[in-house]
């Protein structure tokens, strides 16, 4: 029974990363790197060629992040939030940072959906 | 005037004794080199073994392998069975070996369901050899060198066996040659030496660090694939690599191990080339790497981006002991588990010499062995 894929996708710095996670018949996962030197890699792209499309899901990607994540890439550093109570008062903190929290209601929870295959992939089934 | 001279005594007899002395056939040729490098190349001297863990001593991935039908690295490092449609077999390293000689360890290849081997089947116990570690052979050109192949060997089931090598060549097909051996009685430790002509068929494989050349102890193969007509030596076809080959896959419980495997350059064999533990496991390494771990410790110590970008992921790195052939998979092994547990674990992000985990929250993880085995892996076969 051939693997079952997915692909796995990661932000490092400005660069996206790829690699397949391969789940055996076994239930072992494989974390392959795209490297066609690699052996699993190429099995990978045999078992494409062989089998189609079908044994591949795309990355998750999170379309929509949760308020907690939202609220902490916005809020302000604490050094800066320190220095505002300090000149404007705590309420003009409180005014600011409300705003925030409003901005990302609790009801916001993080969404992932699933992206298309990359064009490569595609192109391996298509020649 | 009278002139004396002086010279040093000559002892006739001891010239004559002299004369007695014996040099052996292989000092002879020694004596008849004309350079120091034909002199160096009869002694056979240095480093010869091509072949890794030919002593069968190197067990990373665990010492058994049940149940095979395909491809798999089932036990000694670097060698892989290589079967399609022969049944079933169990791969493991076993402590037998030939009484006397050094060894230990074998690896050993027992059937477990038994195939008639129709269908173009095939099995084979091979090791793959980096492109850029044969360059001494010189194969693909005018000055191509022969190889001679030298192992002990021991079945339930004697009978004429095989062995191969499969050299490739970018942009064409690879060379091929099948030579004959006998195992010539049940269940007792047999030497065994063959050597292979030069291969000077053009070509080599120009991507150093993928296969230049593949090595095959065939235990059975369809013979109406590979048992056509005997050339003995290098072409193109696969089809007569193993004519009247025996099929060790016709009854379960037969078995076939081997020990000692060494691949020179020449057309002699010479004692085994023994490396120490640590430098055998070295080379083995640049292909898989486990890790080991004792029982409750724990591995990876992850961190919390809070500066760059992403922030707010956790990471792990590890810097392999040595550098791999190409970009690695990981694989956690055995009773290996993330923890805290219930979390999806980290992924991998390989290099050839270091490998970098991360997960897309701030969740800290180690990795956890109850076991204090073998708990993940970095495999970068051939």
């Amino acid at each position: 029974m051939p693997n079952k894929y997915k692909i796995n996708q990661i932000q490092i710095g400005n660069n996206t990363f790829q690699t397949i996670i391969a789940t055996t018949s076994e239930g072992k996962l494989l974390h392959i790197p795209i490297d066609e030197l690699n052996s699993d890699f190429q099995q990978f792209l045999k078992d494409v060629v062989d089998n189609g499309l079908t044994c591949v899901e795309g990355a998750d990607v999170e379309t929509e992040i949760s308020y907690v994540d939202a609220r902490k890439l916005e809020y302000p550093p604490l050094e800066e939030q320190l220095d505002q109570i300090y000149h404007s008062g705590i309420e003009a903190w409180r005014t600011d940072i409300t705003k925030i929290k409003d901005k990302y209601p609790k009801s916001q929870v993080g969404v992932s959906s699933i992206s298309p295959l990359p064009e490569w992939l595609i192109d391996l089934t298509s020649s | 005037m009278s002139l004396r001279v002086t010279k040093p005594e000559f002892n006739i007899r001891e010239k004559l004794n002299e004369l007695d002395r014996p040099i052996g056939v292989q000092g002879n040729n020694i004596l008849q080199s004309n350079t120091t490098a034909e002199s160096f190349s009869k002694i056979q001297a240095g480093r010869r073994n091509l072949l890794i863990n030919g002593n069968m001593s190197i067990a990373q991935r665990g010492t058994s392998t049940t149940g095979i039908t395909g491809d798999t690295f089932g036990a000694c490092d670097r060698w892989e069975a290589d079967l399609s449609s022969a049944g079933t077999w169990t791969m493991e390293q076993v402590g037998d070996a030939p009484y006397n000689t050094g060894f230990t360890h074998c690896t050993s290849l027992t059937c477990t369901a038994s195939h008639g081997m129709g269908g173009g089947g095939k099995i084979s116990l091979r090791q793959k050899i980096e492109a850029c570690n044969i360059k001494g052979l010189m194969g693909g050109t005018p000055n191509a060198k022969p190889l001679t192949v030298s192992f002990w060997v021991k079945s339930n089931e004697p009978g004429k066996y095989y062995v191969g090598f499969f050299r490739q060549r970018t942009g064409t097909s690879s060379s091929c040659i099948g030579i004959s051996y006998t195992i010539e009685q049940s269940e007792v430790w047999e030497f065994k030496t063959i050597t292979f002509p030069p291969d000077t068929m053009n070509g080599y494989n120009t991507t150093e660090n993928s296969t230049g050349i593949e090595i095959h102890f065939f235990l059975a193969a369809d013979q109406s694939t590979y048992g056509a007509e005997q050339y003995g030596h290098w072409s193109t076809e696969a089809n007569h690599m193993a004519k009247g080959q025996t099929n060790l896959a016709a009854a379960t419980n037969n078995y076939w191990r081997i020990t000692g495997v060494q691949m020179e350059i020449g057309n002699e064999n010479t004692e085994f080339d023994d490396r120490s533990h640590i430098e055998e496991l070295t080379l083995c390494m640049r292909y898989y790497e486990g890790i080991i771990m004792g029982t409750g410790t724990a591995l990876f110590r992850t961190w919390t981006n809070t500066a760059g970008s992403p922030t707010n992921v956790s990471n792990a790195q590890y810097d392999y002991k040595v550098e791999k052939r190409a970009t690695p998979t990981w694989s956690l092994e055995g009773n290996a588990t993330w923890y805290p547990s219930g979390t999806s674990g980290m992924s991998a992000y390989p290099s050839t010499s270091t490998c970098l985990f991360q997960r897309n929250d701030t969740t800290h993880q180690f990795l956890a062995d109850g076991a204090g085995d073998l708990c993940g892996s970095f495999n970068a076969e051939l």
